[in-house]
């Protein structure tokens, strides 16, 4: 065997070699290949994470201003604790609005709503009274300075025909939106 | 191709000259055209005296050269006659072949080192030509006779009977006609150096001792491919190594720098959040149109005599439903009112009483 081994030793040698080629040099290299990439991320992961960190005042800054945006947006949404509680008060704020008017309620009723964000809603509402034309008046501008913020999409008025004397009565349809935010 | 184009390039000539030795119970140079003593190792190439070997002849009948070649190898391979050179004439007339073996003295091979180039000095003057030839040389070890023809070159030193040339012509079978050349002892050295060099080097290389795997350690030539194999694999251990220390570093300082990444994304995620709050918001509230301002309008209308009977608002547009005397003076002073962007009739105007039963269409201007 010793003999057999001495004999071939020159092949024996150059077959290690190659073997060390195959399983070692060449996993080697696609392992260089694979900490090259990873390094690479890591490397682009560590310039962010830096960048972030040194935005962070930036971030801070930015929050406040947002919140301070979010605060004054705050006013012009019915913040409520649920959706019955909202559908209450806006209903009462319109009604009061059309009762300073001296209008006479037919009806207020909501149409249906829009999922804007998770706790975002936007609701229409349909509003259907009678009144002079002061009443009108003083619906739309009631309306439309109210807080929270109630937006006028369309209305539609009748009269048996209205001149200058004003005199008669308005049947008035109103399709109003408003803004329900859900409190957490 | 023989040595006879070397002389063109006397440097080369002389290199080779100053390389080559000549045996004779110890070495000799060749120097301007005499033989001078000098140490064993200089020379790489040597011409032995005839004294130092013995030239053994043996006829194989009836074989081919592959089985014949394999019996020599197998010879070498058994005995210890590494050293000897053996050549292989063909023979016709045995069907066979004759086998030439030139054996080197034990004292010269243990004096001389195996790397040296071996050169029997009568293989020199074998020609191989049909033509007979016999020469009388004064070498260092005496006269020799050497002559022959075709493959078969005899030699004999004068000794013995064996006292001149015609002597030497007789027992050798030699023509009594046949020239002798008569090389004398001053002659010598540049004699064999001719004889050299007017060789023919496929022919040359067959009647010489060359050891080519002396020269140098044969397996060192694995070191051709070991060396840049592990050279590949020190840079890959080495490369590896340092991106593997690189990447647990920057693995480390994320590590490290974690609480505070994951507070600040949260921050950042909570700014995202709300600026897509903020965002929706505007998008919503940017739509605004105040519908109370079109009651200025609607009592210019009126204020022209018109009679309305339906006020509708959709789309930022404004319609009105009524009647008056003249509908185009109601239309032409609603669109000299500032806030007016543009008012038309929708549909025809029709008389009802003598009076205009019409539709108009306003859109106001956008307040900045």
């Amino acid at each position: 065997m010793k003999l057999v081994i001495l004999k071939y030793k020159h092949y024996l040698i150059l077959l290690m070699a190659l073997l060390m080629a195959n399983y070692v040099i060449v996993p080697l290299d696609n392992w260089q290949n694979k900490q090259q990439e990873t390094l690479g991320l890591l490397s682009n992961k560590y310039n962010k994470t830096q960048a972030l960190l040194n935005n962070n005042d930036l971030f801070n800054q930015k929050l406040e201003e947002i919140d301070k945006q979010l605060a004054l947006s705050d006013q012009m949404l019915f913040n409520s604790k649920d959706e019955a509680t909202f559908k209450q008060i806006a209903q009462s704020k319109i009604e009061s609005v059309l009762t300073k008017a001296e209008c006479k309620i037919e009806r207020i009723g909501f149409k249906g709503n829009a999922f804007l964000q998770e706790n975002i809603e936007r609701w229409s509402l349909e509003i259907r009274y009678r009144g002079d034309a002061t009443c009108l008046l003083k619906t739309t501008r009631g309306l439309e300075s109210m807080e929270p913020y109630v937006r006028i999409d369309d209305y539609n008025v009748s009269h048996s025909g209205v001149d200058i004397k004003g005199i008669g009565e308005f049947n008035a349809s109103l399709n109003v939106s408003v803004w329900y935010k859900e409190k957490t | 191709m023989n040595f006879k184009r070397v002389d063109k390039y006397p440097k080369v000539t002389k290199w080779l000259t100053s390389k080559l030795g000549y045996y004779y119970n110890g070495m000799y140079s060749f120097c301007e055209g005499e033989l001078k003593e000098q140490s064993i190792d200089f020379a790489y190439v040597v011409i032995v005296a005839k004294c130092h070997y013995n030239e053994d002849w043996k006829s194989f009948s009836s074989i081919n050269k592959k089985d014949l070649l394999k019996i020599i190898q197998f010879n070498k391979s058994i005995g210890t006659s590494s050293n000897d050179i053996t050549q292989v004439f063909e023979n016709k007339a045995i069907d066979g072949f004759d086998v030439k073996t030139t054996i080197f003295d034990k004292e010269l091979l243990n004096r001389l080192n195996a790397k040296k180039v071996l050169i029997p000095e009568t293989e020199l003057f074998n020609e191989y030509t049909d033509t007979s030839k016999v020469f009388q040389l004064e070498t260092l070890a005496g006269t020799l006779f050497c002559g022959g023809h075709q493959i078969k070159l005899m030699s004999s030193y004068a000794k013995g009977i064996m006292t001149d040339i015609e002597v030497y012509k007789l027992s050798a079978g030699l023509h009594q006609d046949t020239q002798a050349t008569v090389i004398l002892s001053q002659n010598f050295p540049d004699f064999l150096l001719n004889q050299l060099f007017s060789q023919k080097l496929n022919i040359l290389i067959k009647k010489i001792r060359l050891k080519p795997k002396t020269w140098f350690n044969v397996e060192r030539l694995h070191i051709l491919y070991l060396a840049p194999l592990l050279t590949a694999l020190c840079f890959y251990v080495i490369s590896n190594s340092y991106l593997f220390i690189q990447s647990m570093q920057i693995e480390n300082k994320l590590a490290e720098g974690g609480d505070k990444v994951n507070k600040v994304l949260a921050q950042k995620r909570l700014l995202d959040e709300k600026s897509t709050v903020i965002n929706i918001l505007s998008t919503e509230f940017e739509d605004e149109h105040l519908v109370h301002n079109y009651w200025e309008i609607i009592f210019q209308l009126i204020s022209q005599g018109m009679k309305i009977t339906r006020i509708t608002y959709s789309d930022h547009q404004l319609t009105v439903r009524g009647d008056a005397e003249q509908a185009s003076h109601v239309l032409g002073e609603a669109a000299k009112n500032n806030q007016v962007e543009s008012v038309v009739f929708e549909g025809p105007v029709r008389k009802s009483n003598s009076r205009d039963d019409f539709i108009l269409k306003i859109k106001a201007k956008e307040k900045q």
